[in-house]
C-alpha cells in the first residue's frame, strides 16, 4: 500500500465518496489507500486478531459503500464517518460475539506507542495523541479505554468503578472535547 | 433547544463513542434527524472520538486492498443489475395495476361511499403487489409501507418506502376514495424537519384510485407521506413505522 496522500477539501471528498458508491474501483482504491490502515488498526485493536480485523475492514468499505449516499461532506469530515462506520461495526462484533468479555487489546496509553509503520502522518498522529492523552486525567483516559475501545455502556462504567452514572458521562465529554481540539492538526 | 434536546445532550459522549445502550441509541439518533444544533454538537463530539481510531493505523494485508475493492465493485455492479430489473418490474406492475383498477370500475354504477370503500380495496391490493414485487427483487434495505388515512374520511390508500442500493431510492404512492374535483392531488415525502420532497400529482379517476411513483437519490430521513389538495390542505397522511 502507498503511504496516503494529503487531506481532501469537502467537495473533493464527496466527489469521492460519489465516485465509489457507483463502484469506481479506483475511487474505492484510493478510499482504502486513504483509511484501510486506520480502519484495519483501529479493528487489531478491538477485536484482537488479524483476521478479525480483515473482516471488519471489508465490512466497513462494503457499509461506506451501502451508506454512501447518506454521506454529507457540509456535516462533517469524511474521516469521522468512515472511523465512525468502523467503531460502530466493531463495538457490534464485540457485543455480538464476546459480550463483556475484555479481548487481547491495548490500552490507550499503549496504543501512542503502537508502531508497525513509520509514515510521517502516522507518527505526526500519534504525537498529537500522545499530547491530548497527556491533558486529560487518568480517570478520563481509562473511561476512553472502557466506552471506546471495549464498547462498555457508561451504567456498566459506573457499576465497575463504583462512580455515579453523571460522572462518568461528564468526564467522557470532557475526554472528547480535548481530543477534538487535535482532530485539525490530525489531519491537516 | 427543548427538553428532549437537554436530555439528548447528556447522552451525546455515549452515543458519539459507542457506548449508549440500542434502546437509548435509536431515540437519540431519531432525535439527530431533525435536530440541527443537537447534531452539530454530536458531530463535534464523533470528531474527538474519530482521533482516537485515526491515530492507530496499522499495516493491513497486502491481499486486502484487492478483496475491498472486488467486494464493493462486485456489489455495486449486482445492485446496478437489480435496479435496472426492478425498474422494470415496477413499470410493468403500475401498467398492470392501473389497467385492472380500470376495468373492475368500467361500466358499473356505485353509490359514493361504496366506489370510495372499493377503491380502498384496489388501492391496498396494489400496494401488496408492489411490496411483493419489490421484496421478491430483493434489495439492501427495507421496504417501510404505511397506511394512507384522514380523520373523518373513507378515502384510503397506501404509501411505500424502498431503501435501494447506490442512492436508488424510491417511493410509491397509491390513492384510494379521494374526490375526483379536475383538480389534481399532490403527494410530498416530509422529513422530520418538515422539508418536503414532491413524489408527484396524482389525478384520481372516477372512483379515486391513482398512483405515483418515483426514484429518489436518498429517502432514509423520509417519515411521513401526505397529499395535498389543490388548495394546499392536506387529505391524507402516511406515517412510516420506524421512521
Amino acid at each position: 500500500m502507498t503511504d496516503p496522500p494529503g487531506p481532501l477539501t469537502p467537495e473533493a471528498e464527496q466527489e469521492l465518496m460519489r465516485r465509489m458508491i457507483s463502484g469506481d474501483e479506483d475511487a474505492v482504491r484510493e478510499l482504502y489507500g486513504r483509511f484501510g490502515r486506520p480502519v484495519f488498526g483501529l479493528g487489531l485493536r478491538m477485536l484482537g486478531s488479524s483476521g478479525a480485523a480483515e473482516e471488519l475492514t471489508q465490512d466497513v468499505f462494503l457499509a461506506a459503500w451501502r451508506k454512501g449516499g447518506r454521506y454529507d461532506a457540509a456535516r462533517g469530515r469524511l474521516s469521522t464517518w468512515l472511523m465512525t462506520i468502523a467503531h460502530n461495526l466493531a463495538v457490534d462484533r464485540l457485543r455480538r460475539e464476546s459480550g463483556r468479555t475484555p479481548t487481547a487489546v491495548d490500552g490507550l496509553d499503549e496504543l501512542v506507542e503502537a508502531g508497525g509503520i513509520d509514515d510521517e502522518e502516522a507518527v505526526l498522529a500519534r504525537e498529537d495523541l500522545r499530547r491530548a492523552l497527556g491533558d486529560i486525567s487518568a480517570a478520563e483516559r481509562r473511561l476512553l479505554h472502557l466506552a471506546y475501545l471495549r464498547g462498555w455502556t457508561a451504567r456498566e462504567i459506573a457499576e465497575a468503578d463504583r462512580i455515579p452514572v453523571g460522572t462518568v458521562k461528564t468526564r467522557l465529554r470532557s475526554a472528547l472535547i480535548k481530543l477534538r481540539r487535535i482532530h485539525g492538526k490530525a489531519e491537516g | 433547544m427543548t427538553v428532549d434536546c437537554a436530555a439528548v445532550r447528556e447522552e451525546l459522549a455515549e452515543y458519539s463513542v459507542g457506548a449508549l445502550a440500542a434502546p437509548r441509541r435509536r431515540v437519540v439518533s431519531e432525535h439527530l434527524r431533525g435536530c440541527a444544533g443537537c447534531r452539530k454538537e454530536a458531530g463535534e463530539l464523533a470528531e474527538g472520538a474519530a482521533v482516537l481510531a485515526l491515530a492507530s493505523p496499522a499495516e493491513p494485508p497486502g491481499g486486502l486492498e484487492q478483496r475491498v475493492v472486488d467486494a464493493v465493485a462486485g456489489r455495486a455492479a449486482r445492485s446496478r443489475r437489480r435496479t435496472a430489473r426492478a425498474a422494470l418490474l415496477i413499470a410493468a406492475v403500475v401498467g398492470v395495476a392501473a389497467v385492472g383498477i380500470v376495468g373492475a370500475m368500467a361500466g358499473r354504477v356505485r353509490q359514493a361511499e361504496d366506489a370510495a370503500a372499493t377503491a380502498r380495496e384496489h388501492a391496498e391490493l396494489a400496494a401488496e403487489r408492489f411490496e411483493s414485487v419489490l421484496e421478491g427483487v430483493g434489495g439492501a434495505g427495507p421496504v417501510l409501507s404505511a397506511p394512507l388515512a384522514a380523520p373523518g374520511s373513507e378515502a384510503g390508500g397506501r404509501a411505500i418506502l424502498y431503501d435501494g442500493d447506490e442512492g436508488r431510492d424510491f417511493a410509491l404512492v397509491v390513492i384510494g376514495g379521494l374526490p375526483s374535483s379536475g383538480e389534481p392531488y399532490e403527494a410530498f415525502l416530509v422529513s422530520p424537519a418538515g422539508r418536503r420532497l414532491e413524489v408527484g400529482r396524482l389525478r384520481p379517476s372516477g372512483a379515486g384510485e391513482h398512483s405515483r411513483y418515483r426514484f429518489f437519490a436518498e429517502l432514509s430521513g423520509a417519515r411521513d407521506l401526505v397529499v395535498v389538495d389543490a388548495e394546499g390542505r392536506t387529505v391524507q397522511r402516511a406515517t412510516f413505522p420506524g421512521a
